[in-house]
């Protein structure tokens, strides 16, 4: 994914899900937040099998932490909806290992691309173009940008939209894509 | 009833056919024909396939030689030179072998010197490995019209990267490019213009400009309707705006400016020059060009920046005997009005419209290189501007060179090193 990186993001909340499980475990440290159904089952089908493959995981703790994490709401629901029945089929060797993704890529690549992302890809190509360089408009749509979730691929938008300077628009959407 | 209550009628029931929910959602070929590569065709060679290939395939690079065909217009059609894909390494070889029997460097070379004596150029520049290297690191691809052949250059992989550097989808533009190379060879001989229209540096600039500015424009055309955006909807200009100072951040980053140059401001300013002549006049325009070029970069510039357009140079006179004290003259060249640029920009890093304005009031220089009966190097650079305020104000600017002192004389400007 551009901007951030859809993979690298999801390395870091795997190993943040680790950590959290770590620190918190039996403290009940998370609120609970209202979720779209989607994630629900995608937390817990992850929290289900890392349970099976691994003693040191409570459910509990795991579900809260997977449910609360900030940047989970950033993602497309669909990429969770995708991954749920490659993560019940994953041997725990892949389970466990934090640097796997293969169900995240494989639910990247079956993703449709919703309205908004094809909108935010000929918008975000058209303005790298009219900034000298420019990249493929397919490229951007299957490199998993449509992983975000609309919302954020809409505050992208505003920035392509509110900036003429050309350095203004790539700091506004490493803000909004939580890049450098 | 009447034409206009129809109209409201129509009007209405294509509404409420809108909001009741019958129209399908668009199958997932129609949501792809939003997005696709090549979806919409440059309008002035609409018959091509716009969308990606193998480039190493021939049936793609006959594609992309229609392309450019086309979109260079007149002549007859191209016949597809040969491609060769070789490494760093292999095209530094081969163009030292290749430069094997041009005369040696002079040994000690002044004009380098004195160019170094200016900041503008490194030790060494000169010496055919050192610029073949610099060559081969910094081309993706290049036209050699001596062997009616195209290069490809392999660069190594970035260690420090991750993920390779190199997008598949950048070897089409750059065939693309290379292609009009060939055509532009085929249609104006560029041996011949260059013997006629690139013999000092600043002519050499100023020919670059219209090769590789050429080439450029299309590559850039191109590459709109490749990614899959639709050029009439796009602001072009803007892409070349932003290539130009692209291509001149790159260039201040660089050590050495003067050889530097010929890989910056033709694909820069260059290409923004030859797209403006585009617009105005398309294609025919662009290839009038190759008979009657920019008589001076002072010119290129002048219509890129905004300055007085059709300026004449003038000439500089040779020295005369013992003008210099004990030196005779080792070498001379036009510098013109862009590396006047290069030597004045790192002075006004804030205010480069400060710079370019010294560029635009550039009308003539001649730069001089002398050997001392000692054996030194002596150099000087003489600058000829609109009038006398021009000057003072170029003076008041590059009076602040760490490397030069300036003479200030009605309208012209004598730097010497310090």
């Amino acid at each position: 994914m551009r901007r951030g990186g859809w993979k690298a993001d999801a390395l870091v909340v795997s190993a943040r899900l680790a950590a959290l499980l770590r620190v918190c475990t039996g403290l009940g440290c998370v609120e609970e937040v209202r979720l779209p159904p989607t994630q629900i089952r995608y937390c817990s089908a992850l929290c289900t099998r890392l349970v099976e493959c691994s003693p040191n995981y409570s459910r509990a703790v795991c579900i809260s932490a997977c449910n609360s994490d900030p940047l989970e709401a950033r993602i497309n629901e669909q990429v969770y909806a995708l991954q749920v029945e490659c993560i019940s089929a994953q041997t725990c060797e892949a389970v466990l290992d934090q640097e796997n993704t293969e169900c995240l890529d494989r639910a990247i690549e079956e993703l449709a691309p919703s309205d908004t992302c094809i909108d935010y890809c000929l918008d975000d190509t058209t303005a790298s173009y009219e900034c000298g360089g420019g990249y493929s408009v397919e490229d951007c749509i299957r490199d998993g940008v449509c992983s975000w979730h609309d919302e954020v691929l809409a505050g992208a938008m505003a920035c392509n939209a509110s900036n003429d300077d050309c350095e203004a628009r790539v700091e506004c959407l490493d803000r909004v894509f939580g890049g450098p | 009833m009447s034409k206009f209550v129809w109209l409201g009628a129509i009007g209405m029931l294509a509404g409420a056919a809108g909001c009741s929910g019958e129209a399908s959602e668009p199958s997932a070929a129609e949501r792809e024909a939003l997005y696709v590569e090549g979806r919409v065709p440059l309008p002035d060679c609409p018959d091509f396939d716009y969308g990606r290939c193998d480039v190493q395939e021939p049936a793609c690079v006959e594609n992309l030689a229609g392309i450019a065909h086309c979109l260079r217009g007149g002549g007859t059609s191209l016949a597809v030179p040969q491609i060769r894909y070789l490494s760093e390494a292999q095209v530094v070889e081969e163009l030292i072998s290749a430069r094997s029997d041009a005369e040696p460097r002079p040994e000690p070379d002044h004009f380098e010197i004195a160019l170094q004596q200016f900041g503008l150029t490194q030790s060494g520049a000169f010496q055919p490995a050192e610029s073949a290297r610099r060559f081969a690191e910094t081309v993706g691809a290049y036209y050699t019209n001596s062997s009616k052949e195209i290069v490809v250059v392999e660069h190594p992989p970035d260690p420090t990267l991750a993920e390779p550097e190199e997008n598949p989808i950048w070897r089409l533009p750059l065939l693309l490019h290379e292609l009009v190379h060939a055509l532009q060879d085929e249609a104006h001989d560029l041996s011949s213009f260059g013997e006629q229209y690139r013999q000092d540096t600043d002519a050499n600039l100023r020919g670059s400009s219209i090769i590789e500015g050429e080439a450029r424009l299309h590559e850039r055309r191109y590459y709109a309707a490749l990614i899959g955006l639709d050029i009439e909807a796009l602001d072009v200009e803007s892409n070349f705006e932003h290539g130009s100072d692209f291509f001149e951040d790159w260039l201040f980053e660089q050590p050495d400016l003067y050889s530097s140059s010929p890989s910056s401001v033709p694909y820069g300013a260059g290409a923004e020059y030859v797209y403006g002549i585009w617009r105005e006049g398309g294609a025919e325009a662009v290839r009038a060009l190759f008979d009657t070029p920019p008589l001076h970069m002072q010119q290129v510039l002048a219509r890129v920046w905004g300055g007085e357009p059709n300026v004449e140079s003038v000439e500089l006179t040779e020295p005369v005997e013992g003008e210099v004290p004990d030196a005779t003259l080792a070498g001379w060249s036009t510098l013109g009005a862009w590396m006047l640029y290069t030597l004045a920009e790192p002075l006004s890093p804030n205010d480069r419209d400060r710079a370019r304005q010294l560029a635009l009031d550039w009308r003539g220089d001649r730069f001089e290189a002398f050997a001392t009966s000692a054996g030194a190097t002596a150099a000087r650079w003489r600058l000829v501007f609109a009038d006398a305020a021009a000057a003072s104000r170029a003076a008041l600017l590059l009076g602040t060179h760490r490397l030069l002192d300036v003479t200030d004389t009605g309208a012209e400007l004598t730097l010497t090193p310090k």
